[in-house]
């Protein structure tokens, strides 16, 4: 009983301590290096897959990195048969295991696809959230799946089909992480957001109180005109990522796929713990210019990480930025990660609090020299210029 | 226009002559190049009628000899793609023995056609390989099948071997050379495990040739692998019992480390000669534990129509006295007897010998006057074969630190012939580095999805198993066998 008490104590104290630790991070310390970088995938190499795409990153609930990746059989078009691809690292990194096909969906013409990886840390499971059939191409309908991990992401259970609870409808998740909401209101919620097809497009989250049994339909911010056919410059929201920030509401950052406004990134946000996106919140943020593009977004210690092939165009030149303001300005000092190709990006961190875990973050990217798609990359990076 | 008098030729040519005049001058013409063309298919060589068939098939086969070293002539049937022939790989397929003949491969396997039990029809096969490839089918060494040598000196070993099989590779595309271009993987089954990476080591070396992979189906790649698996395998597959068990880990076995291969232990050696009895002659069908065995229940040995007629290829526990004073019996008897005959145990080889044997088979296949009688596997050849590799690794890492060939091993998992546990052993014992983690691979079937076994992918080298199929994967699992071989020839993810 003593002893137990004791580490009570301990444990409480070194939660005040990593908790609500000086966790506010001097804006000028942060100073962002490209310190490793190792490509996890390569397009035609792993298992003679044609294409490794839409890389998505997340830390476990034990401290482990997890990489979790399309792999296109026969072709690198989105429609297809595909496998879920995974690459665990338990040294924050350094080595990664070989991958792992948690999912094979055979020979489907309309195969899976990614998707948002979410973390329960309350219960310590992994769940990936994907589709099926979204395009709907020689087969119907589409539904939304989830495989979930409890051990890490070693092994991983059979997919379940959550349109039983969610409804039909073409949803895909992602691409990026879903949330655990670690604020009120709604702590310990889990939010994945995602889109719709690009006629019915907009931004939707799905929603889970209870770890993962049971997904609701949460918020919707619907493309106008909704289910019609778009022009150009139309208002269509479409894949997007979300973080929490610290005052407990979720800010999620939109592709916005008909450059509606501008070339740059539209910026929404809930306050009720992803169950509405009111209009009145929305903005465009004309600081992240981009090409069109599924983006990273991550919260680490009160600052708002983003990383995007920062070009009105091209899917060149990914870019990493940050803003201590929650994202109303961003610090000028931009690290280029890659000025080449790129594309997809996700990034996430570990979150012990011990000093080593406060110092990086991890970035995965779609990377190539003549074509993004050429490999996906894993970067880490020292936020403080490697001191 | 220089060159074979390919059917879509002949077909233009019917098109576009209106004249019957002009259409015979031009086939005339084209049938004179056939004749000069030093770069086309040999003519002679054609099979234009195939017996046994409903209806001729729509894509070319030829049938005849390829000459090599002194008057060595092996062979071939060369059937080609039903899809691109002039794009679509060549195949090469040696089946095993050492001693047996690849056309059991082409009429109970894989080949466009599959023998029936009259021994008179052929049947076409949807899981063709040649649906897909160019396949060539090679019955080496001579004194195999329909290949013979001027000398009959069928005395051969391993080194030989794969020197006339380049040679006569080398001729089969100085005859065939519109497909020299075209790309070439090698594949066998069996002892071809041991043909086929001897063979790929010289062929890797000769640039004029395009070598792009190897496949090996159940495949001898070392013989202590072979044997200290096979005895697991039959005690967890419930062949041996705990007596024998206790007795061969008591005798066998030290600190967890067992040597089944080439135990000195007296008492150990007669267990595994009980391990022996029970796989290959207590009547189990070794090519498939869950398949009857065709003929029923028969011994290794016996005399049938005054003809010996052994039923073991020596391919387990050579390193065992047993084993060797069975060799000596083996030779001293066929050296007694008028006719000896070696029979796989539980094969009905009596179809294809009927077929292969018929005047008018023989004749559409050009088989030479020269040649023997058609059988499935030559006891002389393989009594007197020089087994000079006890394993393979050295040449799959050639093979493989060249960085560009696919290589495949695959194994129906309920063999015991060659056991899959012992060609997954050797397949890890390459030390390469793991691309994919083991996992199940699919196919479709009339049934829905199916797992068709797993798959482990090293960096260019993947192990494979077929899921409750036997040593002939092709012919227990056409399905998920022509899905495997359809991803390993086009480099798509099993």
């Amino acid at each position: 009983m003593e002893a137990g008490g004791r580490l009570a104590a301990l444990s409480f104290l070194l939660s005040v301590v990593f908790r609500s630790c000086v966790c506010k991070i001097d804006p000028a310390q942060i100073d962002p290096l490209l310190y490793e970088e190792q490509l996890l995938w390569v397009s035609g190499a792993q298992g003679e897959v044609n294409t490794y795409r839409i890389p998505l990153l997340s830390f476990t609930p034990k401290g482990s990195l997890l990489a979790i990746t399309e792999g296109r059989k026969s072709t690198a078009g989105d429609v297809g048969a595909k496998f879920i691809a995974v690459r665990r690292s338990t040294d924050k990194g350094a080595t990664w295991a070989p991958t792992t096909f948690i999912v094979d969906d055979g020979l489907q013409p309309d195969g899976l696809n990614l998707g948002a990886v979410v973390v329960d840390e309350e219960v310590g499971s992994v769940i990936v959230v994907y589709a099926i059939c979204f395009h709907l191409y020689q087969c119907r309908p589409a539904s939304t799946m989830m495989v979930e991990s409890v051990d890490d992401g070693l092994s991983w259970s059979k997919p379940r089909n959550l349109s039983v609870q969610l409804g039909v409808k073409a949803f895909a998740p992602g691409p990026g992480f879903g949330i655990q909401k670690r604020y009120e209101p709604a702590k310990g919620r889990l939010v994945v957001c995602g889109h719709g097809t690009l006629e019915g497009d907009g931004v939707f989250c799905i929603l889970s109180d209870d770890h993962g049994q049971n997904w609701y339909n949460g918020a919707a911010l619907k493309s106008i005109p909704y289910n019609q056919k778009k022009k150009a410059k139309d208002f269509n929201p479409d894949e997007c990522q979300p973080v929490e920030l610290t005052d407990g509401s979720i800010v999620i950052n939109v592709r916005n796929q008909n450059n509606y406004h501008c070339q740059c990134r539209l910026v929404v946000r809930s306050l009720d713990g992803g169950l509405s996106l009111p209009v009145e919140g929305l903005y465009f943020d004309y600081t992240l210019v981009d090409p069109v593009v599924a983006a990273g977004a991550l919260q680490k210690d009160g600052v708002i990480y983003f990383t995007n092939p920062a070009n009105e165009q091209h899917r060149i030149n990914l870019t990493l930025r940050w803003s201590v303001t929650d994202g109303k300005t961003w610090d000028k000092k931009a690290v280029q990660i890659w000025a080449g190709p790129s594309g997809y990006s996700c990034i996430t961190s570990l979150s012990s609090g011990s000093a080593e875990d406060r110092k990086y973050i991890y970035v995965i990217y779609e990377k190539g020299h003549k074509d993004y798609r050429e490999t996906v990359s894993f970067a880490k990076i020292h936020l403080f210029g490697g001191r | 226009m220089i060159g074979r008098c390919t059917h879509t030729q002949n077909l233009l040519l019917l098109n576009q002559a209106k004249n019957t005049d002009k259409m015979q001058a031009l086939l005339l013409c084209c049938f004179l190049f056939s004749l000069l063309g030093s770069d086309a298919a040999p003519a002679a060589d054609e099979v234009t009628y195939l017996p046994g068939l409903q209806k001729q098939p729509s894509f070319r086969q030829y049938s005849g000899y390829l000459t090599v070293a002194d008057g060595k002539h092996l062979h071939y049937w060369f059937v080609e793609s039903q899809k691109d022939s002039s794009s679509d790989p060549v195949v090469l397929w040696l089946n095993g023995g050492p001693g047996c003949s690849s056309l059991d491969g082409l009429l109970t396997e894989h080949g466009p056609f599959l023998i029936q039990d009259d021994g008179v029809t052929l049947e076409y096969n949807p899981y063709s390989w040649n649906k897909i490839a160019n396949m060539l089918y090679l019955e080496s060494p001579v004194g195999v099948g329909f290949s013979y040598s001027d000398d009959q000196n069928y005395v051969t070993n391993d080194t030989e071997v794969s020197m006339n099989n380049y040679l006569a590779l080398k001729e089969f595309f100085r005859l065939f050379p519109e497909f020299s271009k075209n790309e070439l993987f090698l594949t066998g089954e069996s002892y071809g495990g041991i043909y086929i990476p001897t063979l790929a080591e010289r062929v890797m070396e000769d640039a004029s040739l395009n070598l792009q992979g190897i496949a090996v189906g159940n495949g001898m790649s070392s013989y202590e692998m072979n044997d200290n698996s096979l005895v697991y395998f039959a005690y967890y597959h419930g062949l041996l019992g705990t007596r024998l068990w206790k007795e061969l880990q008591d005798f066998c076995c030290k600190d967890g480390q067992c040597n089944f291969y080439n135990n000195a232990d007296k008492n150990c050696s007669l267990s595994l000669s009980e391990v022996q009895d029970i796989v290959y002659s207590s009547g189990l069908n070794m090519y498939n534990l869950y398949a009857p065995c065709p003929g029923g229940v028969r011994q290794r040995l016996s005399i049938e129509d005054g003809e010996l007629v052994i039923r073991d290829l020596g391919n387990s526990f050579v390193k065992h006295q047993w084993t060797q004073m069975w060799n000596q019996k083996l030779k001293g008897l066929a050296a007694l007897h008028l006719s000896v005959r070696l029979d796989p145990p539980c094969t009905n080889s009596t179809p294809s010998s009927l077929y292969l044997n018929n005047p008018y088979v023989k004749g559409a296949l050009h088989i030479s006057p020269k040649a023997l009688d058609w059988v499935i596997c030559s006891s002389e050849v393989n009594l007197n074969y020089g087994r000079i590799y006890m394993e393979v690794k050295k040449q799959y890492l050639k093979l493989l630190s060249a960085l560009k060939y696919r290589v495949l091993v695959y194994n129906g998992d309920v063999d015991m012939a060659c056991n899959f546990m012992g060609d997954e052993w050797f397949v890890e014992s390459l030390h390469q580095q793991v691309e994919v983690q083991r996992r199940p691979w699919l196919y479709d079937d009339e049934e829905g999805r199916q797992v068709g076994g797993f798959v482990k992918e090293f960096d260019n080298i993947a192990f494979l198993t077929v899921k409750g199929s036997g040593h002939m994967v092709p012919s227990d699992k056409p399905i998920a066998a022509f899905a495997m071989f359809t991803r390993f020839i086009k480099r798509q993810p099993y």
